[in-house]
């Protein structure tokens, strides 16, 4: 299809809205309404082009100029809102004439009337919408003379984001965005006219995705109550990385000021979290900050009864090296927790190997994976029949419930071009009538999805999971959907996933036997990388949980076994619970100051970029492990990012540093894998679940209570 | 000559003795919303007409009457029916809009009240033409007295078997219910209408997708005036042929008009298209009873138009009084006297939509409901500048055409004609700090 803007003329697709063509022809219009990924509405009155096209006569042809033989083009008489209107072959619009320039100036005018202009103590300043939009395209000057509308200011809505609505332009994409996308109807005008004002008629926001409002407010309205006043936009570090707070590995902007960590922002990734994140994500940062130990620890006296003293990481070397000397290698246990990155994964199975010790672990993981290959998010809201078993999708893996829901709406997807995500995608409506017959949900204890699913019961997961296998008359229904669906997916949560290779084995028979895909949401959030690794203790006694070793080095994990009287290192960013029993206390990193690849329950290897963040003399685990190695007076095999990727090369035949920026699906295949891991698992006791480390928001665990409660009994 | 080849002169003014009554016949009669007084006086004939000839043809008879939707906006009512998918096998909606809420319009209020089973008959006969199975009646919350008789009417027709399953034996299916407004004018706007019927805020939708492809809950869906509904019900009764022969040459059929103002008979009055405001005024409405300067025809979103021969002597149809630049609109009349201030009457009107406007976009928010009402309050107080007229043009063109749905231009067209007939007036009062006709108001709070 073929529109001129502008006199250039340009091919865009079918269904392409005026002001995306206007943006394909590298032209630019003010817009507030708009927002990619959700409906159009045209209620800013912002996006004014003038536009006319070509008619087709009684004869079925374009009717012709008489004067210049060309199809005649009819224009609209006033200017239009481009968002809401649709291109047609041989549209011609006119972005940038006087007229238009004149009559979004006038607009701009109008939403300013009502604003209170108090840049200089909002937040958003520096990155407003209406500020950068008042100065490109305003008259730079009111003529209105009254008094402005004044309504309430800053307060709270949650305890997350605040709220201003004097500086609220009535945009409605909070208002849209909780409907369209948690589908939690949780905000709304209330009044009308110029009184019209934003609130919710209910104590707080109850959503789990409620910041991402603070994201797409166009001005201060909407903001995030964590990092308030704790910076100007201008003085940020931005760091584009990914959030390791779960499994779906949201993109993510960390904004740091005078090395401090301040405020996490939504990225936008197509693939994967669209620019949505969850609460959890976006404001759980906090806990890093608060009593962080950035310089390494020893005890005074020697004795683990004796008072923390900080050291000089040669302090700390010295005395490692002085109990190490004492102990075999093979008696030194390696555990950490599973959201290290893969290349801190590849350097701790090497030093293992090295050391040729049979006690290395990483917790919390299931005591056994899948080999099937994983939907992907996008498949996933493509879906056509979903069934969800044992799981809590907003707890285990949040944004995952947002493709769930996207699905519910029938899978469409924002139309892409080179300017980026559709600004306005017109087939998107408001209000779209879910399609709740395609999910189905069992799990003991109802959650948040149980409210969305056609069909919905509190049965564990692995109970249906075996009646559903046994062709039970009951599930009648959920058989013949299966057998309808072109595109089933079957999710598996924690309720179900640490119940061993018996149930895990049970659900692949059932997804193969529908030709179904089957997703486990993994217990941590780079579970599905490191699953890939040697990192599966070997030996009796070797495991997390009995730890039967003479020395330990725990990686940010929070216990370690009451009986454990070995020498224990602990690597942590906190005094935990496991580092009051330390013998000496390494500082560690945390994720947002990491550079590495993450995998993500996809299979999407994804790439982690530090933060400035100052983090003292704190190192990640390969500095850890370079630390041992001194003390062992061993070199260990990978002592940074790029020996573990250039072993990666070798091994997957993926150059893992330059990644694209939607991270890439990565095939295990040929390697090593998951087969490795189930033999090695089927020696070892037991799973290390009792090992939970507190999610980023401290108290909150990211694996729902019911799935706790079943670690903590066991898996054997 | 046989008479049949001369087509006969088209009746354009009740005083032809050929034209008689028909939607406001029976007002007036005693018990005349009873079903009773309305079967006796052949209600519900239409009805059986329409089960005999058959839905397409029910269409047909609309298109060739030439019908144009009677709520203001004149679109030809028999296309509108036509644009339902008709063998889709979905559920289909009939909506009746009487949320009459623009100033100046009354006349569906008495259609209600009197003559309920008129409109009840019409909505039958438009499901059945457009394969619906259930229709709705809006009405503004204020007509109470309106929604008690259709609810009355609805029983009263369920009971005789003129609504529900197999109506009259015929197999098709109907049923109605009313829901009243909670008092907001932008309840008219069609996709308003049915947000608030779904129980949503009140703002329009985006259009496409237009009502007959998705409309309320996202269903095949049409909305028609009250009065559009009862003309339908006299159409299929009487004939396409005997509506046509009413009214102009695009402007088909009679229609009711209302007027309101210092005149002798203020009320509501039936008249062929066509007819001149001179006869509507004088022979009907019994002439004014003081000197007047301007006529709103259409109800108080169409422009002012002066008080002169030339336009007392216009037919009052859809195409004579586009000419002239204004609107027929509802059909009512608004007349303002002489020695009232028009800068007044117009604050008055850009008070009601400031107040009405919906919040959804930004013009009509902050441009009507923000600034051009405080602007109107300011020159009334006397406390205009120069140039504040010119302001006022100049936000006009910034709003006018730019707005989501109609209301902003419904606020413009006082706005603008009052400025463009009476500007000298406006002069006045700014550089003398009161009107010329005295500070007082009939309209001042």
């Amino acid at each position: 299809m073929k529109v001129t803007v502008d006199g250039r003329t340009i091919e865009v697709p079918t269904g392409t809205s005026a002001i995306d063509a206007v943006f394909a022809a590298g032209l630019d219009v003010p817009y507030f309404c708009s927002q990619p990924y959700l409906s159009p509405i045209g209620a800013c009155r912002m996006c004014l082009v003038e536009a006319g096209s070509p008619r087709k006569g009684p004869d079925g042809t374009l009717i012709l100029d008489e004067k210049t033989g060309q199809p005649k083009i009819f224009w609209f008489p006033k200017p239009q809102a481009s968002c809401t209107l649709m291109a047609s072959e041989g549209m011609v619009i006119v972005s940038q004439s006087a007229s238009v320039k004149k009559a979004q100036a006038g607009m701009m005018e109008f939403t300013l009337i009502n604003h209170p202009l108090d840049c200089p103590t909002c937040d958003k300043g520096g990155a407003c919408e209406l500020q950068d939009r008042a100065y490109e395209y305003g008259y730079g000057d009111s003529r209105f003379e009254f008094d402005r509308r004044h309504a309430d200011k800053h307060y709270n809505l949650s305890e997350n984001v605040v709220l201003d609505q004097e500086r609220c332009i009535h945009c409605k994409r909070c208002v849209r965005y909780f409907e369209e996308v948690p589908g939690e109807e949780v905000l709304d005008f209330i009044e009308r006219g110029s009184y019209t004002f934003i609130d919710s008629a209910e104590e707080g926001l109850p959503s789990n995705f409620s910041g991402n409002i603070t994201d797409i407010c166009p001005v201060g309205a909407l903001l995030d109550n964590v990092s308030r006043f704790r910076g100007r936009n201008w003085e940020y570090d931005h760091t584009a990385t990914v959030c390791t707070a779960c499994s779906v590995g949201c993109s993510i902007t960390v904004d740091a000021r005078n090395g401090q960590l301040e405020r996490i922002q939504g990225r936008e990734n197509y693939q994967v979290n669209q620019t949505w994140l969850c609460d959890g994500g976006r404001f759980g940062h906090t806990w890093l900050r608060h009593e962080r130990i950035t310089t390494p620890m020893i005890r005074e006296g020697g004795t683990r009864a004796g008072a923390w003293v900080p050291a000089t990481w040669d302090e700390a070397i010295r005395l490692i090296r002085g109990k190490l000397g004492e102990i075999s290698s093979k008696n030194i246990g390696l555990y950490s927790h599973a959201d290290i990155t893969l290349e801190e994964g590849l350097a701790l199975e090497r030093f293992a190997a090295q050391l040729g010790t049979d006690s290395v672990d990483h917790a919390p993981r299931y005591s056994s994976a899948s080999t099937l290959v994983p939907p992907t998010l996008l498949e996933v809201s493509q879906a056509d029949f979903v069934l969800v078993l044992g799981a809590d999708v907003h707890e285990e893996a949040p944004v995952l419930a947002l493709r769930l829901e996207e699905m519910l709406k029938g899978g469409l997807l924002p139309a892409r071009y080179e300017h980026g995500t559709a600004i306005a995608d017109l087939r998107m409506p408001e209000r779209v009538v879910r399609q709740r017959h395609k999910l189905v949900v069992f799990s003991s204890k109802s959650n948040l999805l149980h409210g969305k699913a056609g069909l919905a019961a509190e049965i564990s997961g692995a109970s249906a999971l075996h009646d559903l296998l046994a062709g039970s008359a009951a599930f009648a229904d959920i058989f013949k959907s299966l057998e309808a669906a072109q595109k089933p997916i079957v999710i598996l949560g924690a309720e179900v996933a640490c119940l061993g290779r018996a149930v895990l084995q049970e659900a692949e028979t059932l997804v193969q036997k529908y030709n179904a895909k089957l997703l486990v949401l993994p217990a941590a959030s780079n579970s599905s990388g490191l699953s890939h690794l040697q990192l599966v203790p070997r030996g009796k006694g070797s495991s997390l949980q009995a730890m039967q070793v003479g020395a330990a080095l725990v990686s940010r994990l929070e216990q370690v076994p009451a009986d454990f009287a070995g020498f224990l290192m602990v690597h942590d960013t906190h005094l935990t619970e496991a580092a009051t029993r330390a013998d000496v206390f390494l500082p560690a990193v945390s994720s947002y100051e990491k550079r590495g690849t993450f995998i993500n329950l996809e299979g999407r290897a994804l790439t982690l970029r530090g933060a400035a963040i100052d983090a003292g003399e704190s190192v990640d685990l390969m500095g850890v492990i370079g630390a041992l190695g001194d003390a062992l007076n061993l070199k260990p095999e990978i002592r940074g990012v790029r020996s573990a990727q250039r072993e990666f090369q070798k091994r997957l035949n993926i150059d893992l540093s330059s990644l694209p920026d939607e991270g890439q699906i990565i095939n295990w295949s040929g390697t090593s894998s998951a087969a490795t891991f189930s033999a090695a698992t089927s020696s070892v006791h037991s799973s290390v679940t009792t090992m939970w480390k507190p999610n980023m928001l401290r108290g909150k665990n990211v694996v729902p209570q019911q799935a706790r409660e079943l670690f903590v009994g066991g898996d054997d | 000559m046989p008479d049949t080849l001369i087509p006969p002169k088209p009746i354009t003014s009740a005083l032809d003795s050929r034209f008689k009554p028909s939607l406001y016949a029976r007002v007036g009669i005693p018990n005349s919303f009873s079903l009773e007084s309305y079967q006796a006086g052949g209600g519900y004939q239409a009805l059986r007409r329409a089960f005999a000839i058959g839905n397409d043809a029910v269409i047909d008879e609309m298109k060739k009457s030439g019908l144009r939707g009677r709520g203001g906006a004149g679109f030809p009512t028999g296309l509108k029916w036509s644009f339902m998918p008709l063998k889709d096998g979905k559920q289909h909606y009939v909506i009746c809009n009487a949320d009459e809420s623009e100033p100046g319009s009354f006349k569906d209020r008495y259609l209600m009240t009197e003559d309920p089973h008129q409109m009840l008959e019409g909505m039958i006969i438009a499901g059945f033409a457009m394969r619906a199975s259930m229709g709705y009646i809006y009405i503004r919350g204020e007509y109470v007295l309106a929604a008690e008789r259709v609810w009355a009417a609805i029983h009263d027709a369920r009971v005789a078997g003129l609504l529900g399953k197999n109506i009259l034996g015929s197999g098709f299916d109907f049923d109605l219910q009313v829901h009243r407004g909670a008092g907001a004018y932008i309840c008219g706007e069609e996709t308003a209408l049915m947000n608030s019927l779904e129980g949503l805020r009140a703002n329009p939708r985006l259009k496409p997708p237009f009502p007959a492809q998705a409309g309320i809950y996202g269903l095949p869906t049409t909305i028609n005036n009250v009065e559009s509904f009862c003309a339908a019900t006299q159409i299929i009764r009487y004939g396409w042929e005997w509506y046509s022969s009413m009214g102009t040459e695009k402007s088909k059929g009679n229609k009711l008009f209302q007027i309101s103002g210092p005149v002798q008979r203020p009320g509501v009055f039936e008249l062929p298209l066509g007819a001149t405001f001179r006869e509507m005024i004088f022979d009907f409405a019994g002439g004014p009873l003081e000197p007047i300067k301007a006529i709103i025809p259409g109800g108080s979103s169409t422009p002012m138009m002066p008080w002169t021969d030339t336009v007392l002597d216009a037919p009052m149809d859809y195409e004579s009084i586009t000419a002239q630049g204004s609107m027929l609109g509802t059909g009512g009349l608004i007349l303002i006297p002489q020695n009232y201030c028009i800068v007044n009457a117009t604050w008055n009107l850009v008070r009601f939509y400031a107040h009405e406007s919906c919040g959804k976009c930004t013009p009509c928010r902050e441009g009507i409901g923000g600034w051009m009402v405080k602007m109107y309050e300011k020159l009334v107080r006397g406390q205009g500048k120069p140039g504040d007229v010119e302001l006022i043009l100049d936000m006009s063109d910034n709003i006018g055409g730019k707005s989501f749905c109609a209301l902003a231009d419904a606020c413009l067209g006082p706005v603008l004609s009052s400025i463009k007939l009476f500007r000298s007036e406006y002069d006045y009062l700014i550089a003398n700090g009161k009107s010329q006709y005295g500070g007082s108001s009939r309209w001042a709070d």
